[in-house]
């Protein structure tokens, strides 16, 4: 075999791209040939320590800048504010530039003035401009997470959850998104994801009421018990009718039974 | 990606969200430096609102973006080179030893730290086909195109940059060891 052919084929065995009859056969060249064995060896060591290399983790600053970026060109604003001051003063200044030295030093005190009080407006201006920025990467997210609830792969639905939790406050929509998943969605990580990140708004009397009433929807144990749970925890009393009427289904488990009856005493 | 070709531009969240990871990682085993892999990544994004309407949709998204990133990073490649390069050369030597012997040791392990070491005096040609083919998820044939070079080279280059990464690392080693 061309030698070329066998580094190729044990960078193949390395990176697992072989299919299974390739890799039998190449399996077989190499113990007739004990010195490619030896030097795949090498090589596997090499892969190994290579592979050892630690990846980070994106930071929020990344996720807040890129956002803000992505806002930037949704409005597609960016408002004609910013005129060039230069352009403006140029003429001016070749007007007075003939006149005579006195006058430069009082074009000249006028221009700091002027640039001055630019500046300071302007900075007024960057701090609502922050605030808008700010305002419309919240609404971006929201999106954001309208749509990955919406996506086929649990674990793109997973991560609707974590762009949620980086939302300051939510709006009734969204909350109902993240109800809707709570009460439908087929996988279990996806619906206790949802609960945690419903809590994380539970100040809001809405929030409350709407898993409150969820829980008549949720089959599965550990959800149950999650659920009454966080009732627990947030001391929502007014959960105490929905979780008896859980308690009423004769096939709950039975360490599920346990676990409300508990949560139902230290509510009333 | 054709949905914010098309304008859906609020769709490049999602393609955020599903590539920021890998792009982070691969800028930063190039670099190293956290803080300038988090701006390209940045700049990646920023490159493929402005370039939309290039993505003809013939090749993956991946492919293409990968291709933009390559471009990004050579471009600050060959930037800071020129600006060490008026720095002098005592200074730069001095600021490898401080970087590469005391401060990021500290934080590390001595293994890690002796990778990454292997890693820099690897030419950056040769350590993104490793950093491509070991991390990012792509296909040789991907990597082919990405890079320009034909798919059975890339293996070939692997191969050979393989064996000298592992001399690169167990030299180091043995310095070390030696003092």
């Amino acid at each position: 075999m061309d030698i070329n052919k066998v580094k190729e084929l044990m960078i193949d065995y390395l990176s697992d791209t072989l299919s299974s009859e390739e890799r039998l056969a190449f399996e077989k060249f190499l113990s007739e040939h004990p010195s490619y064995q030896k030097e795949l060896d090498e090589l596997s060591s090499s892969w190994d320590l290579f592979g050892m290399l630690e990846t980070p983790e994106p930071s929020k600053k990344m996720d807040d800048q890129f956002y803000a970026m992505l806002h930037k060109n949704i409005k597609n604003v960016s408002p004609k504010s910013s005129f060039s001051l230069n352009s403006f003063f140029d003429p001016v200044i070749a007007f007075f530039s003939s006149i005579n030295k006195q006058w430069m030093y009082r074009l000249a005190m006028l221009i700091v003035g002027l640039g001055l009080g630019y500046a300071l407006s302007s900075s007024e201006d960057n701090t609502i401009n922050s605030q808008m920025v700010q305002l419309e990467t919240q609404e971006v997210r929201e999106s954001l997470v309208l749509t990955l609830l919406e996506q086929p792969a649990a674990s793109k639905r997973m991560q609707a959850f974590n762009e949620t939790n980086k939302l300051e406050k939510v709006n009734e929509k969204l909350v109902q998104a993240l109800l809707k998943t709570l009460n439908n969605d087929e996988n279990v990580n996806v619906r206790l994801a949802a609960i945690e990140s419903l809590l994380l708004f539970a100040d809001e009397p809405f929030v409350r009421e709407g898993l409150i009433k969820s829980i008549r929807y949720q089959d599965s144990p550990i959800v149950q018990v999650t659920i009454a749970k966080a009732m627990v925890a947030l001391q929502e009393k007014g959960a105490r009718k929905e979780l008896h009427k859980l308690l009423e289904k004769e096939d709950l488990n039975s360490s599920v039974r346990e676990e409300l009856e508990k949560s139902v005493k230290s509510l009333t | 990606m054709l949905k914010v070709k098309s304008g859906e531009v609020d769709k490049l969240g999602l393609l955020y969200e599903r590539y920021k990871k890998m792009l982070l990682g691969f800028f930063f085993k190039m670099n190293h430096d956290l803080e300038a892999s988090e701006d390209l990544v940045q700049n990646v994004f920023v490159r493929i609102l402005k370039y939309k309407h290039t993505f003809t949709g013939s090749g993956k998204f991946s492919t293409w973006m990968y291709h933009l990133a390559r471009n990004m990073y050579y471009d600050q490649y060959r930037k800071n080179k020129k600006e060490s390069k008026n720095v002098g050369v005592d200074s730069v030597s001095y600021k490898l030893v401080d970087e590469d012997s005391i401060e990021v040791k500290l934080d590390d392990n001595e293994q890690q730290q002796q990778l990454k070491m292997a890693l820099k005096a690897l030419p950056p040609e040769k350590r993104e086909l490793l950093i491509l083919s070991r991390y990012q998820d792509m296909k040789y044939q991907e990597i082919a195109e990405v890079t320009g070079i034909s798919e059975g080279a890339v293996r070939v280059k692997i191969h050979r940059t393989l064996k000298e990464l592992k001399e690169i690392y167990f030299k180091l080693e043995n310095t070390h060891h030696g003092y």
